[in-house]
């Protein structure tokens, strides 16, 4: 400024005072005044600690991490059909194809050739599906049994997803014994996480066993995706989890956050548990939100032991934001403020990502690579992880 | 229009507030159109719940950070009306950020100034202090119309009357009596933001606003003087300024001073197309990867893979590989697509060929980045005229050298490949730093840099560098090696002139393990580069063999479905019967 004619400028001022004075200092002043938003500001930011209960444990077993097998058939599919905010149900992919070709279907149109065999004749459904669908063997699935010991001692039993393809998820459940689990009443009630094709589609396939079991789907599935459970032979009681906190049983509750997600899908819905003198579990499906939202909204919205984040199982999408500085690296600060005990990942889960929870120090529980799963750093088909004060 | 397009969530089914998840909403499905992001003026984004629903975000042309945090939302007639207020925090260099408020121009020059940014909201004084303006989204409960508001000041001033010296009382004025403590344009730099938001609500919501007004007010000034509180007064030349924006109603003619905005353009397809003639849009980038032997180009490639994978973009390779047996495509291929180029190199062997594998890896897969993984003999200059033909398939983007880092003063010393690919580079990687003495490692990077001033140089252990560098601004410059070595290809040394040869040998039984480890030690030794997979009896997996520089690796292989057992062995003036002598090593019949 011209008239600023004093013994040192004002950018001498500011660069000495950065390194002298303390931040307060020049605020003391009376310079300015915070008070009226800052009280505004605080209401909205103290933390809720909503209380859901503890349980005594929390196990998950590994049904499929395989959603799929060739991930450049898979991109390739998505891009050949115009990118990532096309809707799921026009690739014609299995079990909605309808003979049309990659992007040219429609759920209605694919639902038809096979919707009077669900769900119980499965293989000849899939049978139909593969004749008209692109890249049918392609299909894998995600699913995940949830096994909750209460403070009684009695375990409940869920499902957190039912995964993709009706004959691979049937060798699935077949093989970790998910059919009979559900053919006896055991399992209490199945969770689908978000509405993308690898996580839900295979529907039928926990139908054929259990067509009356109760359902839990984030409220924000699209028409088709609604439609679906009744034409998968549903009959039980469905459960639409609005955005937030939903309690389950003591110690487990659901979250369901709005986030779009790519194929045309929105919302995702995560796994809260409280595990006594550990602390807090989550269990994800993909964790689209990302992993930094995830984290702050648990800070945020929940009372758990010790005030601690002890551990976590699923899939873990970190951002979907490129971040404005290019050398931060959101997961490693994130992984600076927690103090994970205990750490399952897999699915959607990069190696890399992987990689840095181990450089954090934080235990992986690494898997056997069977059953098509195909690296030990992660937990693979058949292995599973356990939560637990010991 | 309809809004539930964007998200399905009603506000009614919303507890606590519902306008931040549309914001969210539409911020996040631009992004999945990444290219079209980019022209919107989208630089980076980070969402932040910890300390209130808030984003910090960079924008095209603009060395700071703006700020937008929710303060809540109120029903307006059959509308909600969400309030935000915007903040602008300028780079510490930047002349502007000298006239900010001064604790916020002290603030700025502190070290921990990006981290304070990162979580504004935290502290009364990023958030105060840097604020510019006020931002509104008003959404009609039918999901038939939104609007957009922004109001700032045209200049946001405190007077100090009578100064203010400091420390106080001594006389030393930093303000001089009758100064301003602190002038911000703050409506120029509200507007850049705004700007952007709009564009993007015309693309999300695929037409442009119905309507637009500015309004000007009169404004207020700040004064200051010690000891008592802050006055506020008309200020003859300072303006309020509204402008809004409204889509959804019934359609007028754009007036006044905005009739070339984004956001009466980005809802036509075409636009981005214009914005962009030399393709940057439409075309994937194509990024060349070239380095030494066994300097790590395989892992920072997967590593950049799973960056990219992680933000939904899709990789696909290119990469040639001198010796008959890819190795490195079968390591990458369970994520990415990956054509092999075998036999050859690229560089001297592949003429023509390169634009017909480009061209079928981008009709069937249609991936965001193509990835040339050039063979670590291949001279850089040598690909450029292939780079010519490919121009209209892909947009150039950067060269990226990986170099072994403690081989690094070697290999420039006796290679003239090597040196190429160092001084025709515009990143330039030296990786393997972990190996280095703590005092080598910037001695290296001088080197470096002495070598190629243009490149931007990184050191790294397993290729891990920040990937968001090579989306950096500062790359976009337009001077890429590509241009710089076009108008001078005039065919350069080869591998063939340095006497590197290649040789393959095939393992389709198991290996001696007593005999595995000196074998290849000795092989090592004299051999440049080894690699390749192969059998242990007793083990599950097959065991991955990389040696460059006389430095043997071994790891186990899980998931790798391929049968070919082979080792390949690559080095100067190899003896004819090299491979042939390993495999006597190795305990088998030559």
């Amino acid at each position: 400024m011209s008239e600023n004619k004093t013994p040192f400028t004002r950018r001498d001022f500011i660069k000495g005072a950065a390194l002298g004075l303390g931040l307060g200092a020049i605020g003391a002043m009376g310079l300015y005044s915070y008070s009226p938003m800052s009280r505004k500001h605080i209401a909205q930011v103290q933390r809720k600690q909503g209380d859901f209960g503890v349980c005594r444990g929390v196990k998950c077993r590994v049904i499929s991490e395989t959603s799929w097998f060739d991930n450049s058939q898979l991109m390739g599919d998505i891009k050949a059909a115009g990118g990532l905010l096309v809707d799921q149900y026009t690739y014609n992919w299995p079990p909605f194809g309808d003979g049309t070709g990659l992007g040219k279907g429609s759920y209605e149109k694919g639902v038809a050739k096979i919707k009077h065999l669900l769900p119980n004749k499965l293989e000849e459904a899939w049978e139909i599906a593969k004749g008209l669908s692109v890249h049918p063997d392609n299909a894998g699935g995600f699913a995940a049994l949830v096994e909750v010991e209460d403070m009684d001692g009695k375990v409940h039993k869920y499902l957190l997803d039912s995964g993709w393809s009706y004959k691979w998820m049937d060798e699935a459940f077949k093989r970790e014994g998910i059919d009979k689990m559900l053919a006896n009443g055991e399992i209490e009630a199945l969770f689908i996480s978000h509405e993308h094709f690898d996580h839900y589609w295979g529907l039928p396939v926990t139908l054929k066993y259990a067509p009356n079991i109760k359902m839990y789907i984030p409220d924000t599935f699209y028409p088709a995706g609604l439609q679906y459970i009744a034409d998968a032979g549903h009959k039980g009681e469905l459960v639409k989890v609005k955005k937030g906190l939903c309690p389950i049983i003591p110690g487990m509750a659901t979250y369901v956050f709005d986030v779009p997600i790519i194929c045309k899908v929105f919302g995702e819905q995560s796994m809260y548990f409280n595990v006594a003198d550990l602390g807090l579990v989550s269990v994800t499906g993909c964790c689209h939100q990302g992993i930094i939202l995830f984290a702050d909204t648990a800070y945020k919205e929940l009372r758990y032991e010790k005030d601690k984040f002890h551990g976590l199982y699923g899939g873990l999408h970190i951002s979907p934001f490129d971040d404005w500085d290019p050398k931060y690296d959101d997961l490693v600060i994130g992984l600076k403020k927690w103090e994970l005990e205990k750490v399952g990942c897999n699915h959607c889960t990069g190696l890399v990502t992987a990689k840095k929870f181990v450089d954090a120090g934080y235990p992986m529980v690494k898997g056997t690579a069977r059953f098509r799963s195909k690296d030990p750093n992660y937990l693979g088909n058949g292995d599973s992880i356990e939560f637990r004060k010991a | 229009m309809d809004l539930f397009e964007i998200t399905p969530l009603r506000p009614e089914d919303a507890p606590g507030s519902w306008i931040p998840g549309l914001l969210r909403a539409l911020l996040l499905r631009t992004q999945f159109s990444h290219a079209r992001a980019r022209v919107l003026g989208w630089r980076g984004i980070r969402p932040s719940l910890a300390f209130g629903e808030c984003w910090t975000f960079r924008l095209r042309g603009l060395p700071g950070v703006h700020g937008l945090l929710f303060e809540g939302e109120e029903p307006e007639g059959d509308a909600l009306r969400g309030e935000f207020s915007l903040h602008y925090f300028p780079a510490p260099d930047e002349p502007r950020a000298e006239m900010l408020p001064l604790a916020a121009g002290v603030l700025c020059q502190r070290p921990e100034y990006w981290d304070l940014v990162r979580e504004f909201p935290a502290r009364d004084e990023t958030r105060e202090l840097f604020r510019t303006g006020a931002l509104h989204l008003r959404a009609a409960a039918s999901g038939r119309s939104l609007g957009l508001e922004l109001a700032a000041l045209s200049r946001q001033v405190t007077l100090a009357p009578a100064g203010l010296d400091w420390p106080p009382g001594s006389g030393n004025f930093v303000v001089p009596p009758g100064g301003r403590e602190s002038d911000v344009a703050a409506w120029a730099l509200s507007l850049p933001l705004f700007r952007v938001l709009a564009a993007t609500l015309s693309f999300q919501l695929g037409e442009p606003p119905s309507s637009q007004a500015l309004e000007r007010l009169p404004g207020r000034v700040r004064v200051w003087r010690a000891g008592r509180p802050l006055e506020e007064r008309p200020g003859p030349d300072v303006r309020l300024l509204r402008l809004r924006l409204d889509w959804g109603g019934p359609q007028t003619e754009p007036a006044g001073p905005f009739r070339r905005q984004p956001w009466l353009e980005s809802h036509r397809a075409r636009w981005f197309e214009e914005q962009t003639p030399d393709g940057r849009d439409r075309l994937p980038e194509l990024l060349v990867l070239t380095g030494f032997l066994g300097a790590g180009k395989t892992t920072l490639l997967r590593r950049f893979i799973e960056h990219n994978q992680q933000h939904n973009r899709f990789v696909a390779v290119i990469q040639n590989e001198i010796g008959a047996v890819g190795l490195d495509g079968r390591l990458l291929e369970q994520d990415s697509p990956v054509l092999e180029m075998d036999e050859g190199c690229v560089c001297c062997s592949l003429s023509g060929q390169l634009k017909k594998g480009l061209a079928r890896i981008l009709e069937r897969f249609r991936p965001d980045v193509v990835v040339l993984e050039m063979s670590g003999l291949a001279n850089p200059k040598n690909i450029l005229a292939e780079l010519r033909e490919v121009r209209d398939l892909v947009r150039r983007g950067p060269v990226l050298a990986v170099a072994d880092a403690p081989d690094l003063e070697r290999a420039l010393a006796e290679s003239a490949v090597a040196r190429d690919q160092l001084e025709h580079a515009d990143v330039l990687v030296l990786n393997k730093c972990d190996l280095l003495a703590p005092d080598q490692a910037g001695r290296l990077e001088r080197l470096a840099r002495e070598r190629n001033p243009r490149a931007l140089v990184l050191t790294a252990v397993e290729g891990a560098i920040p990937f968001g560098l090579l989306q950096d601004p500062d790359l976009e410059r337009s001077a890429l090696a590509w241009d710089d070595l076009l108008p001078h290809f005039h065919g350069h040394g080869t591998h063939a002139d340095e006497d590197f040869t290649a040789q393959t040998l095939r393992l389709p039984a198991p290996v001696d393990p007593e005999r595995l480890r000196p074998a290849l030690e000795r092989a090592a030794a004299r051999a440049f580069r080894i690699k390749g997979v192969l059998d242990v009896p007793g083990e599950e997996d097959p065991v991955l063999v990389q040696a460059v520089a006389g430095r043997l690796n071994l790891e186990p292989l899980p998931g790798y479905e391929r049968s070919e057992r082979f080792l390949v062995c690559i080095g100067r003036g190899l003896p004819a019967d090299f491979a042939a002598s390993l495999a006597r090593d190795l305990g088998r019949p030559a």
